[in-house]
């Protein structure tokens, strides 16, 4: 090991993040990877514990999360990309980062990986376990199509070892599948609530079909996207049994869900404060993992209580006597669970969607049309459309035909979204809530804005563990 | 009372690009005007009455589909396709779709993959080295514009019994070399645009829906004006961001 290397590269990442370049979270590992390699494989080898991967198109951040929560009360030191930066840099700094101390018999580490670095991840980090949430379209001009992601993976899966286990959502045919190619052993986590679905798949839903014949599955259950109970009619294949099952789901609305978990024959009771059905998912991939990992759960009620939302992910400000609620929409799929989880709150919504076309969000704004904007009709009081696309956003909810009937909601496209959120919280009144849909750029762009604004609170500023 | 009847070939299988965007444009700019409409799905395996549509679309669809689709297409679908358009029939195809109109699709690697025939094209994959044609695409089209996004490893080469739809501003179009985009032959058209397509393009939208109208045997002047100041703040945005890329060197005509 090379400790002059490692020591440069902490100091370089204090020195940026002292004069506030990019919060300096990879920069470190930027270095590391540039200049030896290696080190990553070495700090990695120094986790006691083993490697964990986190990987899927949507909940990666807020599975990782929860898992780390988990982990913590089990008493283990995590060592963790928190901000999402999950490429092999932010990996890699969130090794170099991690305090020498922290690096021990009793340390883990704990890595969202993005879709496409997965391979790479899995041959340098030889995870322990690899927890795989679901696959959707997203980004088509960056990632390319779906299939060509599971067949990456179903090689690198095929490539891990009889000790490694996979924790795999049994719900989502495309994921499920991959349990197939491995060697060694695999969890399967699902939803087993079929008051929880939909009467069909939505128009968001990839196509998906039996990957042992090619014949498109039959559900008798829907869920969101492509996920839920599915069999194939002509070679039998069928969504695997369930080691971690969700049996009851109760939505709250914004403010979360109540749910019921089976797992090894006990049953969970918790309350997660987090909204959607695909937040239910995000947890089952967490106590999958632990599971998993073979680990307590001990006080699991107490844990799931003092999650505190990411930015983006219905965290919510007071502004004075008006509030902001964030909802990162990046894909169809994701987006739909927002529309529903708005859907459920009582009363006329005030809403803000700020729609960017950088290469962080897909430079293809088309997905917006797959996205079920008519959810929302006849429940919006006014709506401000900003970023890059806010006329091709504002063009989609007219042909939602929010804007038809006596109680259409007053629009204005307003791209610059500093302008777009002060004229909406001016526009609102006392008591009222705005909610804000950004894509991904925008909604970094709009936490620098708040920032600016003063009126963000601190606690997304995240404490370094 | 007339009523414009739509046919959505492949929904499940050809659907990449918000491609519905596409079908909800056209019920929508006709439910604005009174005139009702409605749409019917044409799936894998269901067979076509030529005299059922007035309208036909078909849109993009991921790589693995192309082949079965093109199976569907030429042994359930080409007779009834062809007598439709014969009886003048829109047909409208985007992307994957406008592909599979051509005579042949050449993929990189293996054999050729045979079309319906009722564009004069023919598309050849380049192999997987060369670059996509990735972008932002604005063209020009008798007089306005054309926007959209265009993304495809194929390269579609005329022949002379199909017209270029439209001329390349900004983007690749059929294959970056011609400035041609998309085709149109007798009332069959085909682009590679999709953003969604129709959406932000009302008048082309129209154009198309005053010869499905007339296919349904309605009265000339149900296509009253519509309020399009939405539509053209977002075909301007298109056409700004498209010449922001171009300056950033992102396009290029030479491949």
């Amino acid at each position: 090991m090379k400790p002059g290397l490692l020591q440069l590269a902490r100091l370089a990442g204090r020195a940026a993040r002292r004069a506030g370049v990019g919060g300096g979270t990879s920069l470190p590992g930027l270095i590391i990877e540039r200049s030896e390699p290696a080190l990553i494989q070495q700090l990695a080898a120094s986790l006691g514990q083993g490697v964990v991967l986190v990987s899927g198109t949507n909940g990666k951040t807020t599975t990782s999360r929860i898992l780390a929560d988990l982990l913590i009360a089990a008493g283990l030191h995590v060592v963790h990309n928190r901000t999402g930066s999950n490429l092999m840099r932010g990996i890699a700094a969130a090794l170099v980062n991690a305090p020498q101390g922290e690096l021990g018999p009793n340390a883990i580490g704990l890595f969202e990986v993005d879709e496409a670095t997965l391979p790479e991840a899995v041959a340098r980090l030889s995870p322990r376990l690899v927890v795989l949430l679901n696959l959707f379209r997203d980004q088509l001009d960056r990632y390319g199509e779906v299939d060509a992601i599971v067949g990456r993976w179903r090689a690198t899966i095929a490539t891990m070892p009889a000790q490694s286990v996979l924790a795999l959502n049994a719900d989502d045919p495309m994921v499920a599948g991959l349990g197939s190619a491995a060697s060694g052993a695999t969890i399967y986590f699902g939803v087993n609530d079929p008051a929880a679905g939909q009467p069909e798949l939505e128009h968001a839903a990839d196509f998906v079909e039996c990957l042992a014949c090619g014949t498109p599955y039959d559900y008798t259950v829907t869920y969101f996207g492509h996920l839920g109970h599915y069999r194939c009619p002509a070679c039998g294949w069928q969504r695997p049994p369930l080691d971690v099952a969700c049996t009851t789901v109760r939505s709250s609305g914004l403010a979360g869900s109540q749910v019921s978990v089976q797992a090894d024959g006990a049953t969970i009771d918790a309350s997660i404060p987090l909204p959607g059905l695909y937040n239910v998912y995000n947890l089952l991939g967490a106590l999958a993992a632990v599971r998993a990992l073979q680990l307590p759960l001990g006080d699991l009620a107490g844990t799931l209580h003092t999650l505190q939302p990411v930015f983006g992910r219905a965290d919510r400000v007071q502004v004075g006597d008006k509030a902001i609620v964030t909802l990162l929409t990046k894909n169809p799929v994701g987006a739909n669970q927002v529309l529903r989880a708005l859907a459920d709150e009582p009363g006329q919504k005030a809403l803000l969607l700020a729609l960017n076309d950088g290469v962080a969000d897909g430079q293809d704004v088309s997905w917006i049309w797959d996205v079920d904007y008519e959810l929302l009709r006849g429940q919006v009081a006014a709506v401000t459309t900003s970023g890059r696309r806010a006329a091709d956003m504002a063009l989609r909810l007219k042909h939602a035909r929010w804007f038809e009937g006596d109680s259409a909601p007053s629009l204005e496209a307003l791209p610059d979204l500093q302008h777009a959120l002060q004229t909406s919280l001016y526009q609102l009144l006392p008591g009222q809530t705005l909610y804000v849909l950004p894509t991904y750029t925008a909604m970094l762009y709009l936490r620098d804005i708040m920032t600016r604004l003063d009126i963000t609170r601190p606690y997304w500023q995240e404490a370094v563990r | 009372m007339t009523t414009l009847r739509i046919g959505h070939l492949y929904p499940r299988h050809m659907n990449l690009y918000g491609d519905r965007g596409n079908l909800v444009c056209l019920v929508n700019r006709c439910r604005w005007r009174g005139i009702d409409v409605t749409v019917e799905p044409i799936g894998l395996g269901d067979a076509i009455d030529p005299d059922r549509y007035d309208l036909i679309f078909v849109g993009g669809g991921p790589d693995r589909e192309q082949g079965r689709v093109a199976d569907d297409l030429l042994s359930l679908k080409a007779d009834a396709l062809r007598a439709a358009v014969e009886r003048r029939v829109v047909l409208l195809a985007v992307c994957g779709g406008y592909q599979l109109l051509g005579r042949y699709y050449r993929p990189g690697d293996g054999a050729d993959l045979p079309g319906l025939g009722l564009l004069d094209l023919h598309t050849e994959h380049p192999g997987h080295k060369v670059q996509r044609c990735i972008g932002n695409l604005t063209a020009t089209w008798n007089g306005a514009t054309l926007v959209g996004f265009e993304n495809h490893g194929g390269r579609t080469h005329l022949g002379p019994a199909a017209t270029p739809l439209a001329t390349v501003m900004q983007g690749w179009g059929n294959n970056g070399v011609d400035r041609t985009e998309g085709a149109t032959q007798g009332t069959v058209y085909g682009t590679y645009l999709h953003g969604s397509f129709l959406p932000k393009n009302p008048a082309f939208t129209d154009h198309l829906l005053a010869q499905a109208l007339a296919h349904a045997g309605a009265a000339p002047g149900l296509l009253t004006p519509l309020d399009d100041s939405i539509e053209l703040r977002a075909q301007e945005t298109a056409v700004r961001l498209a010449g922001e890329r171009q300056s950033t060197g992102f396009l290029s005509w030479k491949i």
